[in-house]
């Protein structure tokens, strides 16, 4: 049974695993950072923000020395999961950190539910 | 000096009282519908007769905040208003009823009229002025009212109530505590005219300070006409208290459905006041029933001399903002709605700063990330819910504010902040359209633009333009941000004024995109010094610009183009200098190669999106002649791009053995505290 977390991530909860929602690629065990299951990509944020001016310290656009623009990709199908922009080497944020067994227990049942598990509305992906 | 903001009590509802609990089972479920209603219509009401009567421009923008308080001071009905004023709003009537209830020389008596503009007694920043009146029944305290509005004058160093070179709190100007400004409903003279005293600009404050009192008493007589007149005090205190209770039983029901979990964002400003410098606000939430923690350590160190700071009370009302306006949006705005919710700080931080901080600018900016972190949080906790409709982006920054100062086309001294940029940013895109383009202020989006010609009339400046959007200017994604617009402007019938303006963004997008959407753009300031401008006006010449573009790409206008920070210091800016400021465009939904291309051209019709970005971003492929989508040709297109994505990316643990090893220059992180983790 799978869960749609996110516009482009579910979590399949018999296999613990995040999924890509748009191909059904197996990312990595639901309970580590969906991230470690992408590929990686750095890039310049003018090869997105146009910058107005060629020169000066304000361009219309990110500095890159300030900040870089990180992309996270399906393997399998090369979707856009998720972006982060960071200033370089600053640590990738582990930005969703579910409570699978409180969802399992909710959807899959096995046991009390707990109180904040998930609703069975809305999510089903 | 200073009171306990760190206590709970602040902010969530206070237990009820005997009082309460003897009345609110008199309140049945029809007469609640219809008599919370009434509240809410007796709050908009004293909205209108409070922007009606007002001078400033956020007044007459209806960027305000009016709200019906009980007798413990807990928030039981609002207008769709400013919810930031109106949580911390609470804490100087608490402070009131705690310090000045039983005191023989101040009390509290029918027709009182307290004023505070002091941060760290419940206020934002000293800006942000507030009336509070007690409502009276028969000798008998049974709720408060309030009143509050960002007065564009303080007594600061600088003009405009927000200085960007204050250092501590005593550059900024007038801090009032909570204090008795008026008795018996009228305002004592004597001390509105010392009020007055302090700022450059008399006329505006004093108006001001009556529209507040005006929009109290006018909440009073109507709770006693139309809710005590026609069910009785008893009825009133229950019917307070059912809404408290009702938002916070509904809320808490709502958490608990939620995924339990932890979410993190971290969120990034380039700027700390006058001097540049990157800092880190940080957000970690963690939902466990129906409990939800933000916690915001791991965020950068105060900033020791400048205004880029904010106390810890400021955001949790920061967050009310998303809490009442999405989250909670179809319950009452009350104290109960915020019962769910804890916080967490580490003292001596960007967002807990120490009691002599300058905070003038400081809510604006890195308050403001912290207010946008949660929207971001909380859309990764709402999607696998029934209300997954909630996961939206955030809306554009608040956009730097024009601030001014000098005499007006009358003669009259002047001073204020120009609201603009604040009511015409863009909103942030949902799961199903674009974000609203010009949606208004993020703090208040029942605010509106005010009138180009009325204010031309009051204020000495003309507007070059202000009714173009700025292209590019918002997140790109399946689903764009609402864009905003960049608005000129140019001193008018006056020789100068003296103009100022604070806000970061310039270096490091200050917003995110939603699932995989890009951040909207670090546009800066533009200036042009000595400019043909009037000369042009005068001949009605073609060559007149229209948009910020057409004057840094064309140079339609003549004379010195400085790009610049918008933390740009008070200086004179003479007759002929144009100033240009941007207002922001909002985040985006989902990634851009899923937009649909017929959306990507029409864009490019209304000149809301560029050829560069249709063409390198959206991956359109269209006829440049007819604007119109080849879709077969574009999905080829994405196609191509998908591939080259899975050939540029790494496996992260490779990437990110490499990417650790990268560091910002020391001079860009000297503010930051600890690196990586402040």
């Amino acid at each position: 049974m799978k869960r749609q977390i996110t516009e482009y991530l579910d979590i399949d909860l018999v296999s613990e695993m995040w999924c890509c929602h748009t191909c059904g690629e197996e990312l990595v065990s639901a309970r580590e950072p969906y991230k470690t299951g992408c590929l990686v990509a750095e890039r310049d944020p003018r090869e997105i923000h146009r910058p107005v001016l060629d020169e000066g310290p304000f361009t219309f656009a990110p500095d890159p020395e300030w900040c870089r623009l990180l992309e996270f990709y399906c393997p399998g199908c090369g979707g856009m999961i998720e972006t982060e922009y960071l200033p370089p080497g600053h640590p990738i944020t582990h930005d969703i950190e579910l409570d699978i067994d409180a969802m399992k227990r909710k959807h899959l049942g096995g046991g009390a539910g707990d109180a904040g598990s998930g609703s069975s509305a809305g999510g089903e992906a | 000096m200073g009171i306990k903001l760190d206590t709970a009590d602040m902010w969530k509802p206070s237990p009820p009282s005997q009082r309460e609990l003897d009345c609110v089972g008199l309140v049945e479920a029809a007469d609640f519908e219809i008599y919370a209603k009434k509240l809410d219509l007796i709050c908009a009401e004293a909205r209108v007769i409070f922007v009606k009567m007002g001078a400033a421009q956020m007044l007459q923008s209806g960027d305000v905040a009016l709200g019906i308080y009980t007798a413990q001071g807990d928030l039981a009905a609002a207008d769709v208003s400013i919810y930031l004023h109106l949580v911390t709003g609470q804490i100087p009537i608490k402070y009131i009823i705690d310090a000045y209830l039983n005191d023989p020389t101040v009390g509290v008596k029918d027709g009182d009229i307290f004023f505070v503009n002091e941060a760290t007694f419940g206020g934002i920043h000293n800006p942000d002025m507030i009336a509070i009146m007690p409502i009276f029944f028969e000798e008998e305290l049974v709720g408060w009212t309030l009143a509050a509005l960002h007065e564009g004058e303080t007594g600061a160093v600088d003009p405009g109530g927000m200085s960007v070179a204050a250092k501590t709190r005593y550059d900024e100007g007038m801090h009032w505590v909570p204090f008795k400004v008026g008795e018996n409903y009228q305002l004592k003279q004597d001390l509105v005219t010392m009020m007055a005293n302090q700022v450059r600009d008399p006329r505006m404050h004093t108006i001001d300070l009556k529209a507040r009192a005006a929009a109290c008493e006018r909440m009073i007589k109507r709770v006693r006409e139309e809710v005590i007149g026609r069910k009785g005090v008893d009825f009133f205190i229950g019917l307070m208290r059912k809404n408290i209770d009702t938002a916070m039983e509904a809320g808490r029901a709502m958490v608990r459905e939620l995924n339990d979990g932890v979410y993190r964002t971290p969120m990034f400003l380039d700027a700390v006041g006058a001097d540049y410098g990157l800092v880190r606000m940080m957000l970690t939430v963690t939902k466990k029933g129906d409990e939800i923690t933000l916690d915001f350590s791991g965020t950068s160190p105060e900033t020791p001399d400048g205004p880029f700071n904010t106390y810890k009370h400021v955001v949790i009302a920061g967050s009310a903002l998303y809490i009442y306006q999405f989250l909670f949006s179809d319950l009452p705005p009350t104290a109960g709605a915020m019962a769910p919710f804890d916080y967490t700080f580490t003292p001596g931080s960007l967002l807990d700063a120490g009691a002599d901080a300058a905070v003038a600018c400081g809510v604006l900016t890195s308050g403001f990330l912290a207010f946008y972190a949660i929207p971001s949080c909380f859309a990764k906790m709402l999607f696998d819910s029934e209300w997954r409709h909630k996961a939206v982006a955030s809306w554009g920054t608040p956009s730097p504010p024009f601030m001014y100062g000098g005499l007006n086309q009358y003669g009259l001294p002047v001073a204020g902040l120009a609201s603009d940029a604040l009511n015409t940013q863009g909103a942030g895109a949902r799961q199903d359209k674009d974000g609203e383009n010009t949606a208004g202020f993020s703090f208040c989006p029942t605010g509106i633009l005010q009138d180009a010609e009325f204010t031309e009339l009051q204020l000495p400046w003309m507007y070059l333009f202000r009714n173009r959007f700025m292209a590019d200017n918002h997140g790109f994604g399946k689903y764009r941000g609402g864009t905003g617009v960049m608005i000129g402007y140019m001193p008018h019938n006056v020789p100068w004024l003296v103009c100022g303006s604070s806000q970061g963004g310039n270096k490091f997008p200050p917003e995110k995109g939603l699932f995989g959407g890009y951040a909207a753009m670090t546009a800066p300031a533009v200036s042009i010094n000595g400019s043909d401008f009037a000369e042009l006006f005068a001949e009605s010449s073609d060559k007149i610009p229209f948009d910020v573009y057409e004057l840094l790409e064309e140079r339609a206008v003549k004379g010195e183009y400085v790009v610049e920070s918008m933390i740009r210091p008070f200086r004179p800016v003479m007759g002929d200098d144009i100033i240009l400021m941007p207002s922001l465009g909002g985040s985006s939904y989902g990634e851009v190669l899923e937009r649909d291309p017929d959306l990507v051209t029409a864009d490019l019709k209304a000149g809301i999106t560029t050829p560069w970005t249709a063409d390198n971003v959206y991956r359109v492929v269209y006829d440049p002649e007819t604007l119109r989508a080849d879709h077969e040709a574009t999905a080829a297109a994405r196609d191509a791009e998908r591939e080259k994505r899975k050939q540029r990316g790494r496996p992260y643990a490779e990437f990110e053995k490499e990417w650790l090893q990268k560091r910002p220059a020391d001079e860009i992180i000297k503010r930051y505290g600890d690196w990586p983790d402040p």
